[in-house]
Parts: structure tokens; sequence; C-alpha cells
């Protein structure tokens, strides 16, 4: 039996189709798939997860793209995953009386690149924030995904080429996923649970960075709100705080697990290691170029209006020891604020921004981001007055 | 448009609900001439003008041609259609590539000369439909086929959006014709169409996107050189993924056209069931294989010279067939291999063809395996981003790095070991066999539940968005 039937002088142009009772095969697919996608709906839902939206690089562009058109009334928020999770946006759009607040912060990524490529490509005179995680900002090491802007540039990349067919696909996606608690890319899609089977690996094996356990349920708006999971499940939440403090254990793009695991049992009892050399070279070198760079931007988005001021959201447990051990505050968030001449929001300098529960040390429990927002937005309007 | 998309469903639910609405033959095709040239915009709306461009040249180039038989204005329309066309291609596609090697010899010279890079984008498909409607100029000139009777004809020909920016390749002869007559799929062939795209897609986002890419990006990305068996896997991986990947695009193109009552013709066939190169090429890509024996081994004068010239002539054709895939002197080196595989194997052919012991089952296995070693050899040179990654790679395999690193996890050992072993058990037991045999002797739940099983694992795969990698050629 051929597949593709073709005589040209004849004129017969078929592709053959095999006798089946293809009516009865299209009942039984119906009958089959449907009930199992529901009840694959149901089992996720079971075990505690809501429908939300994915965080994905058409739904940063949105907002970028609205940053871009805002006025001078409008605050754009720029850093990492800490921004992202300890600011509730409602909270701060009942402050300020409108919605003009967009959070344009990525997740495991330095805001550097992102920062500059606005500034630089759009007129926005309005006011940024620019939330600083000191490993993501101060640290540059080529070979670690996330330590080397290449994420955010891949989400700059993607803005600017942001294409009809990818847009026509997000207004989608964004009509389906508050529907389906399934689907969560890169947590419940097929190869992330095929990736969590435990098999065991070669011992020998060297291993890349662990990426952190799914921990936050994502909004319309961008914003990341704490798996309440990590409220009730500490050993969840122990399992998160190590991803993070494996970062500061990591010596290698890859390294065996037992050597990780060995690293972070001591950055849990205070026994740092070295810098790793790649990123002990950047220090001297690099540094200063970096704060020319940041400061070059800064002045630029001043000089036409703009306001700017950093924040520095909390961290705790073990992970806040680790970062004043490789980056102290004096040598490098001091040092921001003194070159770029912007005023500032430490957590350690304001009573009311302490206290507030980090589950995995990093980021903030959702109910506590509307208190937390309340406290750090005073402050930041009285900063900027 | 991405086949892989939520848009391209809604895209194409729409075309068939105005493919099947009550009006004329003429409206269904400027129904799917717009929806064309919306799938190939929604990409990059102003790249648009390139294929009105090509088509607008090439449809009066051919008129022009046909209306004389003066050869020397045959020739003038001629050049100016492959001027256009290859011009298009060899500005966008190879144009920083140029730039590049001129720059290169340029300071070899001893002469300072550094242009800012050239930001070129890369017309999505352009290699594609350049290669089919210079077929159709072609055609013409060698007085093979006539000109379209209808420049609306002609326009879906170079522009139908099943096939427009991957393949398959097709011939003005086999296309053409069919939008002269009304066509409607019967219900059998529209549920086989939908049937054949939930195929192509599962190749392409569970085994591709989802079983093999990691392991090969894992390995081939790496920064430093791997272990032998990783190695290996990682190679294995790579050569599933491209042809799922490939076969699963073309797959979907194959059941798309179906559902709207266009037959396109195979593009694949079992490649790594071959036994020898030439088999390989008359399995894999076979639309391009094809089009350049037509267009270009043929006419550098194919076998009909002295042997010398027919090995440089098979040379000469895979070269610029590797150079087709990529502005890159490791895809050169690609074809170049295939090509150098292709004369060894003429040259042996001449010395052993005819043997009794050839026809053996188990030598036929071997030669096969031994096919698809070199094929995966030369995957190397088309995976590695450069040569120096190319030939650390090729000393991995080849046991020349000690102390390579062990990086695949058990799961990715276990996908290509499962992955490929069935793709290859599949492929040989299907290389003098078609789906549709193999379909029309399973009984009706077998079809059903198997159709069930790939339509649930591409909706819990939740895959998307990963563009196939064939586009960038």
């Amino acid at each position: 039996m051929r597949s593709f039937i073709f005589n040209s002088d004849s004129g017969q142009h078929e592709r053959t189709v095999p006798q089946q009772p293809w009516k009865k095969v299209v009942i039984l697919l119906a009958v089959l798939v449907i009930p199992a996608v529901f009840c694959w709906e149901m089992y996720w839902r079971g075990q505690g997860y809501q429908p939300d939206y994915d965080s994905t690089s058409s739904l940063w562009s949105e907002w970028r793209q609205k940053a871009e058109n805002g006025d001078n009334e409008t605050i754009v928020i720029f850093g990492s995953s800490r921004a992202v999770f300890d600011i509730d946006l409602h909270t701060w759009w009942e402050m300020k009386g409108d919605n003009k607040v967009i959070q344009c912060a990525i997740e495991g990524t330095g805001p550097l690149p992102v920062f500059e490529d606005f500034v630089q490509n759009t007129d926005f005179a309005g006011t940024i924030v620019l939330s600083v995680a000191p490993d993501l900002v101060f640290t540059k090491h080529p070979e670690f995904s996330g330590f080397d802007d290449s994420w955010a540039q891949s989400k700059i990349d993607y803005y600017h080429t942001w294409n009809p067919a990818q847009k026509m696909e997000h207004a989608l996606q964004l009509a389906i996923e508050p529907h389906f608690a399934y689907i969560e890319q890169g947590w419940l899609d097929l190869r992330a649970l095929l990736t969590r089977i435990p098999f065991i690996d070669r011992a020998d094996r060297m291993c890349p960075p662990y990426d952190p356990a799914f921990f936050s349920h994502y909004t319309r708006y961008r914003e990341a709100k704490m798996w309440d999971r990590l409220l009730t499940d500490t050993a969840y939440a122990a399992n998160i705080q190590k991803t993070w403090l494996g970062f500061g254990a990591l010596d290698a793009p890859r390294m065996t697990a037992s050597a990780y695991q060995s690293g972070i049992q001591k950055m849990l009892k205070g026994e740092y290691r070295p810098l790793h050399p790649v990123i002990e070279t950047w220090r001297p070198t690099e540094l200063d170029s970096f704060f020319v760079r940041i400061n070059d931007d800064v002045q630029k988005f001043k000089q036409r209006g703009g306001k700017m001021i950093f924040i520095r959201p909390p961290s705790s447990g073990g992970f806040r020891p680790m970062e004043a051990h490789y980056l102290p505050r004096e040598l490098y968030w001091d040092r921001l604020l003194r070159e770029t001449g912007c005023p500032g929001v430490h957590f350690e300098d304001y009573p009311e921004l302490q206290g507030f529960e980090l589950p995995e040390w990093s980021h903030m429990r959702a109910d506590q981001t509307p208190a937390f927002t309340r406290a750090l937005v005073k402050i930041i309007n009285e900063k900027l007055e | 448009m991405l086949f892989n998309s939520l848009t391209f469903i809604v895209f194409f639910l729409i075309v068939l609900m105005v493919h099947y609405s009550p009006i004329t033959w003429k409206g269904k095709k400027i129904s799917l001439l717009v929806a064309s040239y919306i799938f190939y915009a929604a990409w990059n709306p102003p790249f648009v003008l390139l294929l009105w461009l090509s088509t607008f040249v090439d449809w009066h180039a051919a008129k022009r041609m046909y209306a004389t038989d003066d050869p020397a204005v045959r020739k003038r329309w001629l050049l100016l259609s492959l001027f256009i066309n290859l011009g298009m291609l060899g500005f966008f596609k190879y144009g920083g590539f140029l730039l590049e090697n001129f720059v290169s010899l340029v300071q070899m010279a001893g002469f300072d000369f550094a242009p800012a890079a050239p930001d070129i984008i890369l017309p999505m498909g352009i290699s594609f439909y350049t290669f089919q409607t210079m077929a159709y100029t072609i055609d013409v000139y060698l007085k093979r086929d006539k000109p379209a009777d209808s420049f609306l004809d002609f326009s879906l020909f170079v522009t139908f959006f099943p096939q427009l920016v991957a393949g398959p390749i097709v011939r003005p002869s086999e296309l053409i014709p069919q939008f002269q007559v009304p066509r409607v799929a019967t219900s059998s062939q529209l549920i086989w169409g939908l049937g054949l795209m939930t195929l192509g897609l599962f190749q392409k986002l569970v085994v591709a996107d989802t079983l093999l890419s990691p392991v090969s990006e894992d390995v081939f990305g790496n920064f430093a050189p791997v272990h032998i068996g990783d190695a290996w896997l990682g190679l294995l991986a790579f050569s599933g993924q491209i042809f799922c990947d490939f076969a699963g695009y073309s797959t979907t193109a194959i059941g798309a056209a179906l559902c709207l009552g266009f037959a396109l013709p195979d593009n694949f066939n079992m490649p790594y069931a071959a036994i020898g190169f030439s088999d390989f090429w008359r399995r894999w890509h076979i639309s391009l294989s094809s089009w350049l024996r037509d267009y270009l081994y043929i006419p550098l004068g194919g076998n009909r010279g002295s042997k010398g010239r027919t090995y440089y002539n098979l040379m000469m054709t895979m070269f610029l067939g590797g150079l087709w895939h990529g502005a890159s002197w490791t895809f050169a080196i690609w074809g170049i291999l295939h090509g150098l595989y292709l004369v060894v194997e003429r040259f042996l052919k001449k010395i052993f063809g005819g043997r009794v012991w050839l026809n053996n089952m188990a030598v036929k296995f071997g030669l096969g395996l031994l096919t698809f070693y070199f094929v995966n050899i030369a995957w190397v040179f088309f995976r590695a981003e450069n040569f120096e990654k190319a030939g650390l790679m090729m000393a991995s395999l080849h046991g020349f790095i000690p102390d390579g690193m062990k990086i695949l996890s058990t799961l990715s050992i276990l996908s290509v070991i499962g992955g490929m072993s069935s793709m290859l058990l599949i492929h040989w037991w299907m290389r003098e066999r078609t789906l549709e045999s193999i379909v029309a002797k399973m009984s009706w739940w077998q079809v059903g539940i198997i159709w069930s099983a790939m339509v649930f694992l591409l909706i819990i795969n939740q895959g998307g968005g990963n563009a196939f990698i064939y586009f960038q050629f």
C-alpha cells in the first residue's frame, strides 16, 4: 500500500486512507480522552494545586509594554523574585489611588539588563523601583545560568521580537490557564513530572544546580503568591531553603550530588567556602565597570525627569548570613546608593520592614505581603518626596 | 505560526470552517491564500513582501519564457527568477556568513578591517519556498511543465500554509493541478488527516522535545567534554530529536493538507533503517534530496561523465545541500561528509556490487548499523555550535577523553535507550511497510486507544512554543 499516489498523466493526487470505521474511532477517542483529562485535573486539584497563570515571557512582555507606555505617575518595579513575591500590587494601588504600579521584575536573574534596556529604549519618565537581591545583582558568573544575565537578556530579546502569533498565543493562554490547575509549565508538565521520578543516579554523576520545587501561584499582574503548603509542610520548605544555599555551595556549573549536599551542610553551619575563582576575578575588575554602567543609566533616567529608588527586600534564616558573608552590605548596597545618588530602602534599617515570615528564607508568605507593602510604600513615598 | 500552539488550533478550525462552507471553489482558494499569508505574517508581517516578490517575479518569468522560443529571452527570464530567489536567500541567509568569511580573509591578508556585524533576520522558511518556486521556473524553462493557468493557483502553490515554512518541498506538478479542480476531503480523509496531525505533534512535542531534546542539549551544551557513554547517548538523542522534529513537522503538514482535501507527498520513510547512504537519502528529507538530484546533481552532469566527474558532482551537491541547511562551515562539513559517504559507497558498489552474500539479512542489518553509525557521526557537525565543540564531541565519542564528565541522569539514559531502541525497531519493522498498511490491519479500538494515548500525552505535556528545528533553515 502506497501512502502517496501521484500520477501526472491521469491527474491523480491522492493519499491512501486506511480502511477503518473512523467515526467509531473518534467516539472512542472522545470517550477516553475527556474523562482522562478531567481526572488528571481533579487529581492535581486534590494535591493542592489551583488554577493560576504561568510566568511566561509573553506575560512579562505585556507588562513591559504597559510600562513603556506609562506616564509620569506610573511606577515600574524591576528586580528579581523577591519583588515579585513580597510586593502586593493591590495594596500599592489602593494606597496610590490608581493602578499605575507595574511589576516587571523577573525571577531568577539580575535586573540590570532589563533596567538598562528600559532606560535606553523608552522615554519613560515616571518612577522606577529597583529591587536588589545581592547575589543576583552583584555576582556575575558566565557559567552559571541566572548569574550571567542570560535569562534577563532572553526576556528582553523576546519582548523586542514579540510577534503577532506570540501575542495571540498569550491571549489564548490567558483565557485557558485560570480554569486548569494542571497547567503549570516547569512543574506539572510531562517532562517535569518525569524528572521527579526518584531514579537513583550514578554516584559520580555531575549534576547541574537544583531548581527550586514549586512554591508559588502566579497572578494576572505578575505577582507570585507563596503556596500555602510551605506554611504547613516544613520539610518541603526546608528543601527549598537548601536549594538557595545550594547556589552558594556551587563551585562549578556541575557537581556530584554528594559534594553538593556536603556543601549545603557546610553552608548551614556557616562554614563558607572561598568564592569561586571566576566570581572572585569578576569582583575587582568588573565591579567598577558594573557601577559605572548602572550609574550611567540612572543618571540618564534622572536627567529626563524620572525618579529612582532602590529597595532591598528581606531575607532570613541561613540565607541572610550567607549573603552577608559573600556580599557585605558596605561593599555593595551602600556603594550602590553612594555612586548613583539614589535613595534606598534596606529592610534592616526599618523595624517596620522586619519580622515578616519567609518560610524558605528568601520570599514572604502571601498573607503578610499587604502589610509589608503598606510599610514599604510609606517609606518609599517619604524618600521620594 | 507554530503547529504546536493554541493559536494554530484556532486558526486551523477557522480555516476548516471557511473551507467547508458553501462558497465557490475560487472563494475557497482565496480564503486558503489569505489564511496562508496570515499564517506567515503572524511571525513577522513585513516578510510577506518577500513571498509576494517571489510569487510575482516567478509568475511573470514563467509566462514570458513560455511565450517565446527565443533561447536568449528565455534564459534572461530564468536568470531573473534565479537572481531574485537566490538573491533573497543569499542576502537574508548567507549575508552575515559571507561578510564574516570575507573579513577573515582580509584580516589574514594583514588588513585591519572590522565592519559592524550585520543585523539580518532570517525570514522563516525562506530556503523552502525559494526552492519550491525556483523549481517552477526551471521546469518551465526546461519545458518539463507549462506555467500555471491561474495566478491564484500559482500564488497558493508558493504559499500553501501547511508546507510553507518547512516543507515538504512540493513540485509544481504535484500541487498546482490539485488547485485546478474542486477538492473536498471525505470524512475518512478528514479524520485520518487529524490522526496524522496528532502523530506529527506527538513526534515533535513528546518524543523530540520532552524525551530527547533535554539530553542532547545537556551533552552538546556542556561546558566540558563528557564521558564516552554520555557522548553517545547525547548524540543518539540528537539523532532521534532531529528526526522526530522534522518528520513530525512533515507528518503534521501532510495531515493538515489532507484535512483540506489536498495530498502532499511523503518526506520521510524510516531513514534509520537505511542500508547505505543512497538509501538513506531516499528516505530522509525526500523532497529536498530529490530536488537536489533534479535541479543540481543532474544539471551538473549527474553520473553521465567520468567517474571523477560523478564523484565531484556528488560532493558538490551534498556540499551545497549542507550549506542549504545553514550558513556555517559546520553544516558544509556535514554535507561534505555525506558527499564522501556517497562517493565511497558508489566506489564500493563497483567492487562488491551483485555479490550474493550482500542479500544475507545479517549482512544487510550490519550494513544498516554501519550506515546509522556514519549518519550519526555526521550529525555531530550538524548539531555542534562550532568546530571546537564538534572536535571535543568526536574525541569524547571515540574514547580520547579519559576523564570525561558523567552528566546524564538515569532518566535521561533510560529516555534515550528506550526512545532510540523503539525508534530503530520501528524503522526496521516498517522498512518495507507504510503507516497506512499497518493501521488498516489494526482493529478500530486499537487505533482509538493509541490515538487517545497520544492526545492525552500531548495535553499533559503542555509543551508548546518550541519552534521546529528546520524553521531556521
